[in-house]
């Protein structure tokens, strides 16, 4: 049940974190609700992913899992609007960018030039690496996961914006 | 059937490649622009030339697109190099201009009809639907609740990101430098999040901190550089990483510099 | 400590400036600039190789490249 709650609460902060983050990249005005809608699902599923008492599974496959949801959406609606899936699928995606972890990285950057004493250098190397990777594999998972829908609905991808889709 | 003949006629009209060429080049630097990947770039251009019975080849570098265009008929060959313009990323245009490229494809507008629509859509003002700083403060103050943040910090994160915003919507109609931009935003959120530890208002001040500059993540770059990589399409995928993470630099030295300032560890 | 304080309270007081000025620039031009400058349209250069290849250039021999060989698109002439 607290999980439920939880879950429910990430959703609606994901939707408007969505909306907040894709107003930024300009969107077409009906994608604004499809985009919250989108991210809201793909960022509570990787929450309950992440989080689920029967998963636990790491960061960055969950994000590819999520990404992955995330894309197969944004394709199948997106001939139904006509709009290009990205209009949907990159400002859904926004909310799972792993900013901190970027940051983080050029923090411990600046950190292991800064000091040098070998056990302190140590500790930011390891903290500037492991940051710096994660972010690189959440990012490639992303651009994966959500890639591969575009690839096998290749049909309805680039045909989205044409006035009649003959299939 | 009667499609189909209108179809015909239209493209019987010739298109001097030229002509052709110079309105791919700007079609293309406009789609660029507005943040589409390599691979809707490829497809809509080459979906124009073919519907005009010409072939064309396209080479996207960081900074310029070099196009080919082929017409068999006459056996012409123009190219086209034309340098890509700094603009912000709109999802807007993107659609638009690819709905064009498809009336084009399917004959349903000419090709002066289609250079015309062109211009107005690209030059046509983006009037958002909500206020910019007001919403994107929200959304930054929702991921301070994700990060798990409690209200004052949100609070304070929604203060500080829109501040921020609204800083950087004046810088850029100063035509100040974007990274520049970057970071002085970086560094001015960052130090009005700090207030919440300052007095104490929250039991999480640095996630506050943390969170209140997320709003300048360049997070569709990052995006299009790996679906670029992806689709094979390497320098232009370097490019935009490159780009991508000069701007997370420039933000990450702002917020440095500012948790040194107030004292605030990260790690 | 202190450096904390006096950055906060400057940076404060410069935002609220920022806040100010933007709130009267909105005021005064409701209607003008609210949009950015659009530098969307770059310039374009063609380069045209015709049929006549006779009249290609060749390394070397600068005059036979004629004036007419590269275009330049300006914004009002496409």
């Amino acid at each position: 049940m607290e999980l439920l709650i939880e879950l429910l609460q990430d959703a609606f902060f994901a939707a408007i974190a969505a909306i907040g983050f894709a107003a930024i990249s300009r969107p077409p005005r009906q994608a604004y609700l499809w985009c919250a809608l989108i991210a809201a699902t793909g960022h509570s599923f990787r929450f309950l992913l992440m989080k689920g008492a029967a998963f636990h599974v790491h960061i960055v496959i969950a994000t590819t899992l999520a990404s992955f949801l995330i894309g197969v959406m944004a394709v199948l609606l997106s001939p139904k609007t006509k709009v290009p899936a990205e209009t949907y699928l990159f400002p859904s995606l926004l909310p799972m960018i792993p900013g901190i972890y970027a940051y983080k990285f050029f923090v411990g950057l600046v950190m292991v030039s800064y000091h040098s004493a070998e056990s302190s250098f140590d500790k930011y190397f390891q903290l500037m690496a492991s940051n710096g990777l994660t972010c690189f594999f959440i990012l490639l998972g992303m651009a994966i996961g959500a890639t591969i829908p575009i690839f096998l609905l290749k049909r309805i991808a680039f045909q989205a914006t044409r006035h009649k889709i003959r299939f | 059937m009667t499609d189909r003949i209108e179809i015909d006629n239209r493209r019987k009209c010739t298109i001097p490649a030229t002509e052709m060429c110079a309105f791919l080049a700007k079609y293309s630097s406009s789609l660029f622009t507005s943040g589409s990947t390599c691979i809707r770039l490829e497809k809509n251009v080459t979906r124009i030339a073919e519907a005009y019975g010409m072939t064309v080849e396209v080479t996207i570098l960081p900074r310029h697109i070099h196009l080919t265009v082929h017409d068999p008929d006459y056996h012409e060959v123009v190219t086209a190099i034309t340098s890509i313009g700094e603009g912000p990323i709109s999802f807007d245009i993107n659609t638009r201009l690819s709905k064009l490229s498809w009336q084009i494809a399917d004959g349903k507008i000419g090709f002066c009809e289609a250079r015309e629509v062109y211009d107005r859509l690209v030059h046509s003002p983006y009037h958002s639907v909500f206020s910019l700083p007001f919403i994107v403060g929200c959304a930054n103050a929702s991921f301070c609740r994700l990060f798990g943040g409690d209200w004052m910090a949100m609070g304070v994160v929604f203060v500080a990101t829109f501040v921020g915003f609204v800083l950087k919507q004046v810088l850029m109609k100063k035509d100040v430098d974007s990274r520049l931009i970057v970071f002085i935003c970086a560094f001015v959120s960052a130090i009005l999040a700090g207030g919440d530890g300052l007095f104490g208002l929250s039991a999480t001040p640095e996630i506050a901190m943390g969170t209140s500059v997320l709003y300048l993540v360049p997070g569709i770059p990052f995006i299009n550089s790996f679906s670029d990589m992806l689709d094979r399409h390497y320098i232009c995928a370097f490019g935009r990483l490159m780009n991508a993470i000069v701007i997370t630099f420039c933000l990450s030295a702002g917020l440095g510099i500012a948790m040194l300032l107030m004292g605030v560890r990260l790690f | 400590m202190e450096t904390a304080l006096i950055t906060w309270i400057l940076i404060a007081l410069l935002s609220g400036a920022v806040l100010i000025y933007d709130f009267i620039g909105r005021y005064k031009a409701t209607h003008t600039g609210s949009h950015l400058v659009d530098r969307t349209v770059s310039r374009t250069r063609i380069l045209e190789v015709g049929n006549e290849c006779d009249e290609l250039y060749i390394p070397g021999d600068i005059n036979s490249r004629h004036d007419s060989d590269i275009i330049e698109y300006d914004e009002e002439m496409v």
